[in-house]
């Protein structure tokens, strides 16, 4: 059991886990301290002194968010002189922020404004000095302006808290700033434009360019999404001003911010081909936009015997349609990306890292920098800052390791049944990580997809351990249809000459040998040029739904956007399909009932079909085209100056 | 240099090295003492030295030439000490070499042209008339009112040798415990009882500090040595790490064992080259003696210590900001509780101590806790060092003991202020002090006295001020200082001093408005309940006090446009025609050309004059006078025939 300790706060008692600061303590009985600068799951910083407190027995009032409470404690929040220094604290940090929030596109969600207002500060007593400047920092994604900085330090703190440290402080006293070392450019500092910063920003200092001059934030209409573009799908805020998306957040939980990458944050200012808004056919090196009807007919009348090949991508609504949709004609030849890189066994894997003392990462490629599982990367060092320890086990070093307490490089699989499993090493570090796996309470083991197995073997069948996808619904897809799908069967289905059906966005490098592709998708982009017939799709803002995420847990997304007129969603279309040959689909619409996974661990020798060093992640070309933006960027730029 | 490997080979060593190796009271041959601080080797100590040696090797003549640390009268250096016969030699240089070999060192003559002489000659027929030149260092009056505990070694060791410091007694408070087998309970007590209090600033109990560091939770404690000394004007601490730094390890090492720690850390702020280079040479020594290390003369304890390079900011010099520092982040402060005695250097339990604080350890250890709390005051016990400055004959630094008036100090120590103007105020504590006017001089100089007139003891800064000082450019100027030092981290020192300094600004250009000092004085009590550490709470003292004691001139400068120390450009200058004799002084050396020849009369152009204070100065029988704005807005019985405004008016 852990400690507790109970204290008064403006005379309701409150009973917090020990450790737990008063800023916190205060939360959980309902007081609002106001804070600027307190970020939770990192040490209380102290800088706003917006949050100061006054506690019996002190001479003087002190911040809530960096005093631990302490049993007995009597805390008083509000009090008139607490009030007076509240204000004097905004007074001059007003007299160094421009003063017209009326003019501000963060007015409503900025947290200074707010507290100012909650104060009765509308404006300083001081008049206003400019100090900072805008910063010009080509760059697509971040607007930077430090004459709204108010110096609270989350931005840095979080920056170097993932492990990126592009921010810091710079020169001291009223001069101080936040930038990058030496003042470089962001996309010169290591920057990956994850765009945590901004995220955390009380104030118009840091803010999204694509949104600029986009309305005021207070306006937009928001929806809880997931990011479909790699197998972190990570949750997302998505806001929509004039149907149009103008911003993606990363989802707050507990007041904790999640992370998104640049591709989550940002991937939707990218240029990624023409939108298909109608089925279109083949004609010479060109497509020929044709009707509705005349595409169903022409899949209707070869989809028996034919073959189906399902992205990992796709909702659990449509990976259902589907999985009726194969029975209900008895498709045979059917198979999903998943089998690329990983056993449907390995898929079924399921833990938490919430309560866990240690994770341990094994062979699994993370980096922030390249954006691999750069959300799972940023998780785990959070957990780390929170006190777990961190095992990395691997082929190559990472980035993560810098925060383990033991990383061990080399042949994975013989490493995994040293660590894991009865074999003994002469080697200090593998026994001292050895030592600590013992006597964690609860390790949880994170893997690439190929090892599962193997560690299941060493390590026991009871031991927590999940296989990450790298694509966002594998796991659905291995919950929904692992009894009709078989390990490694892709390999036959993208083979065969049969007509293929790809449904959803798949891998972009696979060979297809089929004489007739009709590819489901919403952009006509480079691997759309292999298809004989396109048909439109959504995108992952236009669907409502669920995915199952790496951890297993189910998932819901709402819909941002409606469709484009023209398009039809997955199951949309294979219900017109199964209409047109006049077969009855049986759909059941129980989700619930239809993803929990079900029976045992089996251990199979399918360790899918691509070798370890190709599994990139699927997004890999919309990385590209995020550094490609950032590149352009600066040439376009430049140009305009020129001229 | 072999290893000790017992308390009694420390005492085989001090025995083999007295009056052989050496021999600081020049009992068996001449020795010469040449001051090698900071101040005498810019003047040349080093070369000085050097060529004395040389001289006397060149003349077969045996003599011990030692570099010592700071003598204290840096303002008449190079100094040079000799024994047996204790002369005291200033202003020493290369020609002179020969002479002091010849004389002194052969013949134990003095050189009596470079002894000590009082250059102000009032002060020489009203007091001194018989006594001539000084000889001896404990014949002058900056040395006569002192008590030098800690300072003492500054002239008896070399500072690169520690034989000296050996032969001496070094060494001998740890060797006390560690054969006597003190509990470590048992030194904390010892210094709780003798009262010592931290020299760093606030005066904290140094028994307590240990105290709570030593039952804090944690295997691994840290002592931490502070030698940022950030203050402008202050070399108390720098003084004793380049003159004396074993007395620093020492009790450092003390304090380790006390604490139950096995690591120290001495911060040194990297403008300190030559207390960086002589700490790093007794470390070496120590170690190769097996003073530090593991099983510290065969007793089983372990304790090591390393030095840490400050950037330079003052506010590194702050505790919490310091041991951040010292883990390599960014030197920002963090509020407390959680204390150092906690959670310090990475989180482990650190006792972070003065230099000075340390450097009385030993004594205390060794003397005794009875001896040590007999000097000083109540509640203040022992000696304390001040950089003494400002407008004031000797000026140097000192050792007095607590409880010492400021006019003991001013006036027998400092001989008294300089060019026979009058005493104004002397600010004690530098950035965070305040100013104690001349009327509160008798007050006693411990923690709670000056406290108690709105000062405070601070690292030890004591700049004495005249009339020629504004005291709202005073606190204007320590401000200056503040607000280019706060670290940014919180806005009520960031912006808040900012602010604090424009309104002062305001005020000394004559621009001020009388709302101008409640702002002031709502902004230093809201900085001082709000700031984060103690840069920003304590930044508003200056300004408090003064106001608190010279309102009056914030008044003059506001509603008169009138600074009576005429350093702020705001004055008026008129020339009483009535007197004036026509010498046209005035007129040639205006810069703006504003005083006009009206034949029989010279006038001030007001529209054209910019109040530079040249012809005030240049009348020869003073009849420009220099008024506030308007002079029928000052009562005219006020003002004297130099236009002054008369004190108290
Ligand atoms: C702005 C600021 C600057 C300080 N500078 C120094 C310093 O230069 N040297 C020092 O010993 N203490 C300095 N202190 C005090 C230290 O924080 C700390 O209290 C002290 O080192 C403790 O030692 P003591 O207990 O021996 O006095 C400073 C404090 C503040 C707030
Ligand atoms: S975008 Fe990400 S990496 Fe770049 S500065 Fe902000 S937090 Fe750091
Ligand atoms: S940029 Fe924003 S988050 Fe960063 S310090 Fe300034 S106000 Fe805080
Ligand atoms: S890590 Fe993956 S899921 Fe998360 S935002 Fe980036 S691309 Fe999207
Ligand atoms: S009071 Fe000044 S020096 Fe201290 S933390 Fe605040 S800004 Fe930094
Ligand atoms: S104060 Fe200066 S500028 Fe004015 S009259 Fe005198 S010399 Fe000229
Ligand atoms: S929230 Fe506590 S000081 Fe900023
Ligand atoms: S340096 Fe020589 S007396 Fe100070």
């Amino acid at each position: 059991m852990e400690h507790k300790v109970t204290l008064t706060i403006d005379g309701k008692e409150v009973c917090v886990p020990e450790g737990t600061n008063v800023l916190e303590a205060a939360r959980t009985a309902g007081i609002e301290i106001p804070t600027l600068c307190y970020l939770k799951d990192f040490l209380g910083f102290g800088a706003c002194r917006i949050c100061l407190v006054e506690i019996e027995g002190f001479r003087a009032p002190v911040t809530a968010c960096t005093t631990i409470a302490k049993d007995g404690m009597k805390v008083t929040t509000n009090s008139p002189r607490l009030q007076q220094e509240r204000k004097f604290v905004l007074d001059l940090i007003f007299s160094m922020h421009p003063p017209e929030c009326g003019r501000c596109p963060k007015l409503g969600v900025c947290d200074l404004r707010k507290i100012a207002s909650k104060n009765k500060v509308a404006k300083s007593s001081f008049g206003y000095t400019e100090i900072g400047h805008t910063v010009d920092d080509p760059n697509p994604f971040i607007y930077r302006d430090t004459r709204y900085c108010i110096l609270c330090g989350k931005c840095v703190r979080i920056c170097q808290g993932q492990g990126t440290s592009v921010l810091a402080f710079l020169g001291r006293g009223v001069k101080m700033t936040v930038s990058t070392p030496n003042n470089a450019l962001l996309k010169d500092s290591g920057c990956t434009f994850c765009g945590s910063c901004v995220e955390v920003c009380p104030v118009n200092a840091l803010s999204e360019k694509p949104k600029i001059g986009k309305g005021r934030e207070s306006k937009y209409k928001r929806f809880e999404c997931v990011c479909l573009e790699c197998g972190n799908a990570c949750d997302t805020i998505v806001s929509v001003y004039q149907n149009e998306v103008v911003k993606v957040n990363a989802k707050v939980k507990d007041d904790v911010h999640g992370y998104l990458c640049a591709v989550g944050r940002f991937g939707f200012t990218l240029d990624r081909g023409k939108r298909i808004t109608a089925p279109m056919k083949r004609k010479g090196l060109d497509f020929e936009e044709i009707t509705w009807d005349e595409a169903i007919s022409t899949i209707a009348e070869r989809i028996k015997g034919s073959s189906m090949l399902l992205s990992a991508k796709l909702l659990n609504e449509d990976i259902m349609t589907a999985k009726a949709f194969a029975k209900a004609l008895q498709l045979e030849d059917i198979a999903s990306t998943v089998e690329l890189y990983s056993s449907y066994n390995a898929m079924k894997s399921k833990a938490e890292i919430d309560d866990t003392d240690l994770i341990i990462v094994v062979g699994l490629s993370l980096s922030q920098k390249k954006r691999l599982f750069p959300a799972l990367d940023f998780d785990i060092r959070r957990k780390v800052r929170l006190g777990s320890k961190l095992i990395v086990v691997s082929g190559e070093d990472l980035e993560v390791s810098a925060v383990a307490e033991f990383k061990l490089i080399g042949d994975v699989r013989k490493l995994i049944n040293e660590l894991l499993g009865k074999e003994s090493s002469e080697d200090n570090s593998i026994a001292g990580a050895k030592k600590l796996y013992e006597s964690a309470k609860s390790p949880v083991i994170i893997c690439e997809p190929s090892y599962y197995d193997e560690i299941v073997c060493a390590a026991g069948e009871s031991t927590k351990l999940v296989a990450v996808p790298y694509e966002s619904n594998a796991k659905g897809v291995a919950a929904v249809m692992s009894d009709v799908l078989e390990d490694g069967k892709i390999k036959a289905v993208v083979e065969s000459s049969k007509m293929l059906y790809v449904v959803g966005e798949v891998w972009p490098n696979i060979e297809f040998k089929s004489d007739f592709i009709v590819m489901q998708k919403p952009y006509l982009d480079a691997q759309a040029d292999k298809a004989d017939l396109l048909l439109p799709a959504p995108t992952s803002w236009e669907m409502e739904g669920s995915i199952i995420n790496l951890f297993g847990s189910l998932t819901k997304l709402q819909k941002a956007l409606a469709m484009p007129e023209g398009v039809k969603t997955y199951s949309e279309v294979l219900q017109e399909i199964a209409k047109a040959v006049s077969v009855d689909m049986d759909l059941s619409k129980d989700i619930e009932a239809a993803i929990e996974i079900k029976g045992k661990y089996e251990k199979t020798d399918f360790k899918g079909i691509l070798p370890l060093s190709e599994r990139k992640l699927h997004m890999d070309a919309l990385n590209e085209l995020i550094d490609d933006t950032v590149e352009k960027f600066n040439v376009l730029e430049t140009k305009s100056e020129v001229s | 240099m072999t290893r000790l490997t017992s308390v009694n080979d420390l005492i085989e060593l001090k025995k083999s090295l007295v009056g052989e190796r050496v021999d600081p009271d020049g009992t068996k041959r001449q020795s010469l003492w040449v001051c090698c601080g900071t101040a005498c080797r810019a003047g040349g100590s080093v070369e000085l030295a050097d060529k004395l040696q040389e001289e006397a090797k060149n003349n077969n003549i045996p003599v011990d030439v030692i570099k010592t640390g700071c003598l204290g009268m840096c303002q008449k250096g190079p100094l040079i000490k000799t024994m047996p016969d204790g002369y005291l030699y200033q202003k020493v240089k290369t020609k002179h070499t020969a002479k002091i070999i010849d004389y002194t060192a052969k013949s134990g003559f003095a050189v009596r042209e470079l002894f000590y002489r009082i250059d102000d000659l009032d002060y020489y027929y009203k007091r001194d008339i018989f006594s001539g030149p000084k000889e001896k260092i404990e014949d002058l009056p900056f040395y006569q009112k002192q008590l030098r505990l800690i300072l003492e070694g500054n002239e008896r060791v070399a500072p690169e040798n520690i034989h000296y410091y050996i032969a001496q007694g070094g060494y001998e408070a740890l060797a006390k415990i560690l054969s006597e087998k003190w509990e470590p309970e048992k030194v904390i007590d010892e210094i709780t009882k003798s009262g010592l209090r931290g020299r760093g600033g606030a005066g904290f109990p140094t028994g307590i500090k240990w105290k709570a560091t030593r039952q804090a939770k944690g295997e691994v404690k840290v002592i931490v040595a502070n030698g940022d000394e950030g203050d402008p004007g202050a070399f108390m601490d720098r003084s004793i790490m380049e003159g004396n730094p074993h007395c620093l390890l020492e009790g450092m090492l003390i304090a380790g064992y006390a604490v139950g720690a096995n690591y120290g850390f001495i911060y040194v702020r990297h403008e300190y080259p030559l207390a960086l280079k002589n700490i790093s040479i007794a470390i070496q020594q120590v170690k190769e003696l097996g003073l530090i290390g593991k099983n510290i003369l065969g007793s089983g304890f372990d304790f090591d210590i390393s030095i840490r390079e400050g950037a330079g900011a003052f506010v590194c010099g702050e505790e919490t900001a310091l041991l951040v520092s010292i883990e390599g982040k960014r030197g920002f402060p963090s509020p407390k509780p959680p204390f150092p005695a906690e959670s310090g250097v990475w989180a482990f339990p650190t006792c972070i101590n003065n230099i000075e604080t340390l450097a009385n350890v030993p004594y205390i250890v060794k003397h005794g806790a009875e001896k040590f709390s007999s000097i000083g005051t109540e509640n203040s016990k022992g000696t304390k060092v001040f950089a003494l400055a400002g407008k004031i004959k000797n000026t140097g630094l000192i050792e007095v003991p607590m409880g010492i008036t400021l006019r003991e100090i001013i006036y027998d120590i400092g001989g008294g202020i300089k060019d026979g103007k009058r005493l104004k105020a002397v600010q004690v504590g530098g950035p965070s002090g305040g100013c104690i006017p001349a009327d509160l001089i008798d007050v006693e100089v411990d923690f709670d006295s000056l406290s108690s007139v709105g000062a405070i003891m601070g690292s030890g800064g004591i700049i004495v001020l005249d009339e020629d000082d504004c005291m709202v450019s005073i606190a204007k100027y320590f401000l200056e200082f503040i607000k280019e030092e706060s670290c940014g981290k919180c806005p009520p020192c960031r912006i808040g001093s900012y602010q604090m300094l424009e309104i002062l600004t305001r005020i000394t250009e004559g621009k001020g408005e009388m709302e101008d000092i409640d702002r002031l004085e709502n902004l230093a009590k809201s900085m001082q309940v709000s700031a984060l550490c103690g840069l920003g709470k304590t930044a508003p003292n200056p300004v408090l006090s003064t106001m608190r004691y010279f309102r009056d001139e914030y008044e003059e400068h506001i509603k008169h446009k009138y600074c009576r120390a005429k350093s702020c450009r705001i004055n008026t200058y008129k020339i009483d025609n009535d007197e004036c004799f026509l010498c046209g002084l005035c007129k040639k050396v205006c810069p703006a050309d504003a005083v006009i020849d009206a034949g029989d009369q010279y006038i001030i152009d007001q529209e054209k004059c910019i109040k530079c204070k040249a012809c005030y100065d240049a009348c020869p029988i003073d009849v420009i006078k220099s008024l506030g704005s308007g002079e029928e807005t000052i009562d005219k019985s006020t003002i004297n025939l130099k236009g002054e405004l008369r004190d108290g008016a």
